[in-house]
């Protein structure tokens, strides 16, 4: 399970080959994200990974500690960063958000975009070494570039993990956080989405603003690979939905390059009106995963309560 | 269009590497770049990708459906060139 959700992904590599990580990624498929200035985003201030901090210690023990000072400033921070990875404590990792503008293993960003981000990183032999299970990079990376990117990233956060002992979740407690917030009608995604479009439709002039509302659309898209691991924790392993599923995603990175495409074209009302279709398939596509992932759901309860 | 019938694979694939190498704004990889190099490795992005779709589309004088618009169909200049060979068949 790779590229569902950089945060997410560096505690499932930290954690997968000892404990079942499947349950962490309940919910992934709706994580937050705000609509600022008529785009839709996950980066900014106003989003924490408290919901993810407090579901993780929840079901594999209090393991995962924040060490970032959000009141402090970036060098005492940094400063930090530098004490722990020198501390290399026996079965800790830490993650770390960085912006990948100042990374060169990341070409894409490096020195174009800046992106922040979260990847595990240590010191060995007095060098820093970056993990990065979302993009798949393992290697030294220079102090400078980590300097760098941790100091002027915009956002900021920092955490550890003891990776060793940790609780397996039990049946009840995947139960209590699968109920939680498992809403089949609710899609707000799909429902935000809407909105913007509605705004386009009736401010044809701006509609060039298209490309940036749903710039990181792809990436949202991608986290509803989540479905995925959690038919697998419920023991339904069927082609068919995991089919459904991936038509999901990539109906979701297919609607963001209509997006930039209508943003580019000269007929914007008819690229809307594709646009307003594509969403309705987006949501029924969506509503029939979560109503079978909700059925498989029932049958695993049945055999473990 | 009896210009374009008379381009040859090579002759696409040039023409889409100077294509890319424009809308990456990265001449110094002109050279790293074959028809099989992962195009998204090199900084490929995608609004680069949708920009790209829209200029084959004029130069070719052929047209992508939106369910062809998927990353998946524009990784190499490979698989763009078989792309545009059997639309323009």
């Amino acid at each position: 399970m790779k590229q569902i959700h950089c945060f997410l992904d560096c505690i499932v590599d930290s954690i997968y080959s000892n404990y079942d990580h499947r349950p962490l990624l309940l919910g992934v498929w709706e994580s937050s994200f705000i609509v600022e200035n008529n785009k839709i985003t996950y980066f900014s201030e106003k989003l924490t990974h408290d919901r993810y901090l407090k579901r993780f210690n929840q079901m594999y023990g209090d393991k995962l500690i924040e060490w970032y000072e959000y009141y402090s400033s970036k060098e005492n921070n940094f400063k930090k960063l530098v004490n722990l990875a020198n501390e290399e404590k026996e079965n800790q990792v830490i993650i770390v958000q960085l912006d990948l503008y100042y990374l060169p293993y990341e070409p894409r960003s490096f020195m174009k975009k800046h992106l922040p981000h979260f990847i595990l990183i240590n010191k060995q032999d007095n060098k820093w070494i970056i993990n990065d299970p979302y993009l798949g990079f393992k290697g030294q990376v220079e102090e400078e570039h980590i300097k760098n990117s941790f100091c002027n990233n915009h956002l900021g956060a920092g955490f550890y993990l003891h990776n060793y002992p940790l609780k397996n979740p039990d049946s009840s407690i995947i139960s209590k956080v699968f109920e939680e917030d498992f809403k089949i009608e609710n899609n707000l995604l799909i429902q935000k989405s809407r909105e913007i479009l509605s705004f386009y439709s009736n401010n044809l002039e701006l509609a060039k603003g298209l490309q940036e509302s749903f710039s990181e659309i792809g990436i949202l898209g991608k986290r509803k690979i989540s479905y995925i691991a959690a038919f697998e924790l419920f023991e339904n392993k069927s082609k068919l939905i995991a089919n459904n599923v991936r038509q999901l995603i990539n109906g979701w990175q297919h609607f963001g390059f209509l997006c930039i495409k209508a943003s580019m074209s000269s007929n914007k009302q008819e690229n809307l009106s594709k646009l307003f279709n594509k969403l309705s398939e987006l949501e029924m596509i969506e509503k029939e995963v979560k109503e079978n992932l909700w059925n498989s759901y029932q049958e695993w309860n049945k055999r473990y309560e | 269009m009896t210009f374009l019938k008379q381009m040859n694979t090579e002759d696409i694939a040039n023409n889409l590497k100077s294509n890319i190498v424009n809308l990456l704004n990265r001449p110094e990889i002109a050279d790293e770049i074959s028809d099989q190099t992962e195009l998204f490795n090199m900084g490929m992005d995608s609004v680069i990708l949708v920009s790209l779709v829209v200029q084959i589309e004029q130069e070719f004088e052929i047209f992508f459906e939106d369910e062809e618009l998927v990353a998946e169909n524009f990784q190499t200049i490979e698989l763009i060139v078989e792309r545009i060979i059997e639309k323009m068949n």
